[in-house]
């Protein structure tokens, strides 16, 4: 039989860092309370024998919300074998009121002080040996974020469960009592605090009798002690906590803590949320304007362009493949099959540095390069190669050491190598996967040059549908790696959960509840766990309008609609940080306007938060959730979006009759227009004529958005293709580079310079001398064996340069617009404010199917889900409306009736949400 | 020849993907833990939807 243990605490007590740990899950870690609302199972590493459950937070066992409940019920209905109770040991007088419902129930305790590396930073020590003799349960110092401890918790939680703890006392009159009910209904210790304080849950079972009885007990005891029951029960047990914490716990009094002052300048009324929105512009700025931007520009221009584009045209098409292209293929394919297994490797010989080596030093070398003389500039790129083949070499010689008990290494491992090719490695298993590896990275490439000629229709579905599509969607994938990893990075340092005070703080001032912020902060990152999340919230009314606001918040996903829009009009981070704040203000106004309704009408739930302490993020942790996002962006870019390109290019290529329609002749117009797509689109696309994008393309979009809305960039990018002038331009810009070798050591170079030394070179070799053998047209020989020559009579590293400034041409201060945004540019399809208008609409509309399958699971009626859809839908028109045509009369000074109908609408919705609220004196009545 | 090489492949990574995506959704969840089916976006944050059957091994 299975040993079940469960991890009980306060909220944000570290229960789910710990859990992650013991048994190398990967659930959300939040830095903020409220993260779990429902427990999870899960077996603990390397002891499938031993079943650990993590409880919700819960600051006591009240049934009073759903997360106490859970707790609850599964603490006194199922008994576990053994309870590990996670207290946070900055704030151990508070969690101790938990400890001390917990050890009244009579189950087996271990008492994990928690972020004890905190305490004694702060100088202060906990003597536990004191407090376990206290509680009279074992009682363990541990940090989940630097895994102290875990060896010792883990003894324990495997050893023979510790007999039952001491429970505090209360006043005499109190334990009279207690003890009466206990002889009289035989129940635990704490069944029968709870049935003096009332519980109904425990009362409802006993007749009518009994229960008077109780409650003469309870009012005795009250007029004993002068107050009412609740609080005579709990002040007993903070006298009794804050009678014995100062003995054990030597605090070291300071002047304020780094946190205090920090949350005054962070929290401030007015400073604050100034600081908050430069803070969301800066990462906005950072991962679409500069550091995503590189890596998109990149992925747009080459890799999805000449680099695939090339190596396709070769595998399934009759041109000759370019060596470059396929030596940067086999490159970023060597990128994806063989670097997780280095990487995976590097970490088990315990070099956990080696790979943020190989990430940092083409940054340093960008700046640093560019201002060192050619000389300098070479013997760098030369000792970088270098250092790539030490750190192979190690790769395969080294043993790899297993640390013993290392309970952290899981999460770090996952994060370090999400493809989860390998075991835990031994030198023999790196070998074959390494090879193994590159062996089907060297075939693959090598399929560039089989020449099979299929037919049009086939490549096109293969290069304009799939690789369109699928390629326009992970382009976007490094500004969402950024994105992913700032907004990781501001959660785990503490940030966010100050976010979600300062917007409580706001949202309480327009009666919302106060709850509502943690679902909201959650939707950041996806939608479905943020109407989930609305689960904490007990009344039903704000949970349900919770829900329906929840998703105006845009989510990751929606990133790429905003970096598109943004490149479109040239202003990607402003554009970004206003649709973030446009999806907040959607919110507000939305709640103002709500809660004025009969059907949301009441008095606003009080929220109590409670603000972690600042402190240094946690590599692992944001390594983990970054690594987590992008990976299943890649899944669904690679999986939905795959899908749903070729189902768009297949329908945008055939009319009804399925002739294919490229190949048709007397045509009227662009041949795509004939489509079943177009004709489909063009029903419903008149509807958002007004909004200023009445074409079936973006029409279409919106409605594919509803898959998933990575798949608005992935439709565009199976409907504008690029056009022949985009592509001239491109070829323009590609051209020059052969000749002219750049002195500068940029990231792009060095980016590719570490790929191919990952690819062993020996793919760049294989093709460079099977180039000439390929059996090419005679003047394709000639020119080829030109090529050759001019080849060998350069040293390596010219060689390199010239590959590198072929695949990254220089890009011009004034380069315009790359990728999909480009090519939608190019068609001058959308004007700035009808851009504008799309993305608001898309961002504002109903979310994807699985985040409606989320509000249909929690509103549990599809009357419901159907009205918050609609309602969604309709803000997001009115907002797109309001914006397209006031925005007209602003910078065009163009005023209709259209214009005029903006206007009344702008006043109805502003009345609607400053109104008095008709119900809340009859509520509070 | 080539033509149905392809046609073939396609198939079968049509396939592969309809399998993964039908099995995360029977299995339910979020996916991302490889025990769901909603919207992967990678935070496990809805295997909360999944109570007494969801296991993390």
């Amino acid at each position: 039989m299975k040993k079940r243990i469960a991890l009980a605490g306060n909220p944000n007590s570290g229960k789910t860092s710990l859990f992650n740990d013991l048994t190398g899950a990967n659930q959300y870690v939040g830095n903020w309370p409220g993260v779990t609302v429902d427990r999870k199972g899960g077996a603990l590493k390397e002891h499938e024998e031993v079943e650990i459950q993590d409880l919700p937070g819960t600051y006591s066992l009240s049934p009073f919300s759903p997360e106490e409940v859970v707790s609850r019920n599964y603490l006194l209905e199922e008994k576990p074998d053994m309870i590990v109770n996670v207290v946070d040991a900055t704030n151990l007088e508070r969690n101790l009121y938990l400890t001390s419902q917990l050890l009244e129930t009579g189950l087996p305790i271990v008492v994990a002080l928690n972020m004890i590396d905190l305490v004694e930073e702060r100088g202060e020590s906990i003597d536990t040996e004191a407090l376990s003799t206290r509680l009279g349960c074992p009682v363990v110092k541990v940090s989940a974020i630097t895994h102290e401890g875990m060896a010792e918790l883990l003894q324990h939680m495997l050893a023979e469960p510790p007999a039952p703890g001491k429970p505090l006392s209360y006043a005499p009159a109190v334990e009279n009592a207690v003890a009466d009910i206990t002889a009289k209904h035989n129940v635990t210790r704490f069944e029968a605090v709870k049935m003096l304080e009332g519980d109904s849950a425990l009362l409802s079972p006993l007749d009518k009798n009994e229960r008077h009885a109780l409650e003469d007990l309870r009012m005795a005891v009250e007029a004993e002690l002068g107050d009412d029951i609740a609080s005579i029960i709990a002040g007993g047990r903070y006298d009794a906590i804050c009678a014995f914490v100062p003995q054990i716990h030597t605090r070291k009094s300071t002047r304020e803590s780094f946190t205090r002052r920090a949350d005054r300048i962070l929290t401030h009324r007015i400073f604050g949320p100034i600081i908050f929105v430069a803070i969301m512009y800066a990462i906005y700025y950072l991962s679409i304007n500069t550091v995503g931007d590189w890596g998109t520009g990149w992925a747009n221009d080459v890799l999805f362009g000449p680099v695939v584009g090339g190596w396709l045209a070769g595998f399934i098409g009759n041109e000759a493949a370019g060596a470059e292209a396929l030596t940067m293929f086999s490159a970023v394919l060597a990128m994806v099959l063989v670097f997780p297994t280095m990487l995976r490797r590097l970490h088990d010989l315990g070099m956990n540095g080696a790979w943020l080596y190989l990430m940092v030093a083409p940054f340093l070398l960008e700046y640093v390069c560019p201002h060192l003389p050619e000389v300098v500039h070479t013997g760098l790129m030369y000792l970088l190669l270098a250092a790539n083949a030490v750190l192979l070499a190690l790769c395969f010689c080294r043993p790899g050491k297993k640390k013993a008990n290392d309970y952290g290494s899981h999460t770090r491992e996952f994060a370090l190598n999400p493809m989860k090719m390998t075991g835990r490695g031994s030198r023999t298993e790196f070998a074959v996967w390494f090879i193994i590896m590159s062996l089907v990275t060297f075939s693959i490439a090598m399929l560039g040059y089989a020449r099979l000629e299929c037919s049009p229709q086939l490549q096109s579905i293969i290069t304009d549908g799939i690789v369109a599509g699928v390629g326009a969607v992970l382009g976007f994938l490094p500004q969402m790696a950024v994105l992913f990893f700032l907004m990781a990075l501001l959660e785990d340092c503490g940030y966010m959960a100050r976010v979600a005070f300062m917007l409580d703080r706001l949202f309480r001032a327009i009666g919302l509840s106060g709850k509502s912020v943690i679902p909201l902060m959650v939707s950041m990152g996806c939608g479905v766990p943020g109407v989930m999340a609305t689960r904490t919230i007990e009344n039903e009314k704000d949970r349900r309008m919770t829900v329906m606001l929840t998703t105006f918040v845009p989510c990751g996903a929606k990133l790429p609609i905003l970096a598109l829009i943004g490149a479109m009009i040239g202003q990607t981070a402003t554009i970004a940080t206003v649709a973030y704040f446009v999806g907040f203000g959607s919110v507000i106004l939305g709640g103002l306007m709500l809660r004025k309704t009969h059907m949301f009408a009441g008095s606003y739930t009080p929220f109590v938060m409670e603000l972690p302490a600042y402190h240094l993020p946690h590599g692992a942790n944001i390594n983990l959730r970054a690594m987590e996002r992008c990976k299943a962006f890649v899944k669904k870019a690679g999986t939905v979006i795959f899908l749903a390109s070729a189902l768009i290019w297949t329908l945008s290529n055939y009319n009804w009759s399925f002739n294919y329609l490229p190949e048709q002749e007397g045509l009227e117009g662009e041949p795509i227009n004939h489509s079943m797509l177009a004709d489909t689109g063009n029903t419903f696309a008149p509807l958002f004529a007004p909004l200023g994008w009445g074409d079936w393309r973006p029409a279409v979009a919106t409605v594919t958005g509803l898959i998933a809305k990575e798949n608005v960039v992935g439709t565009f990018g199976v409907l504008y293709p690029a056009t022949a002038q985009a592509t001239e331009e491109a070829t323009k810009e590609e051209a020059p580079a052969e000749e002219e070798l750049p002195r500068s050591c940029d990231l792009r170079k060095v980016n590719a310079l570490t790929a191919l030394t990952l690819a062993f070179w020996q793919c760049d070799n294989n093709v460079r001398t099977s180039l000439p053998s390929a059996g090419e047209a005679e003047a394709e020989e000639a020119e080829a064996d030109a090529a050759a020559e001019s080849t060998e009579a350069k040293s390596w590293l010219d060689h390199l340069n010239a590959l590198v400034a072929f695949l990254f041409p220089e890009v011009e201060e004034d380069d315009e617009t790359s990728g999909v945004a480009g090519n939608v540019k190019a068609t001058g399809a959308f004007t700035t404010l009808s851009a504008l208008s799309f993305m608001l609409f898309n961002i504002l509309c109903a979310p994807c199917f699985a985040a409606c399958g989320a509000i249909r699971r929690e509103m549990n009626s599809a009357r419901w889900t159907w009205f918050s859809i609609g309602f969604m839908c309709l803000w997001a028109y009115l907002v797109s409306y309001l914006t397209y045509q006031l925005g007209l009369w602003i910078t065009e000074g163009i005023f209709g009736s259209a214009q005029l109908l903006a206007c009344v609408l702008s006043l109805g919705i502003l009345y609607l949400a400053v109104r008095p609220n008709p119900h809340i004196s009859k509520d509070n009545q | 020849m080539a033509d149905i090489i392809i046609i073939l492949i396609l198939a079968a990574v049509t396939f592969l993907i309809i399998r993964s995506l039908l099995k995360q959704r029977a299995k339910g969840g979020c996916g991302s833990c490889g025990d769901g089916s909603g919207c992967g976006c990678g935070c496990s944050g809805c295997c909360h939807g999944k109570k007494d059957s969801h296991k993390h091994n």
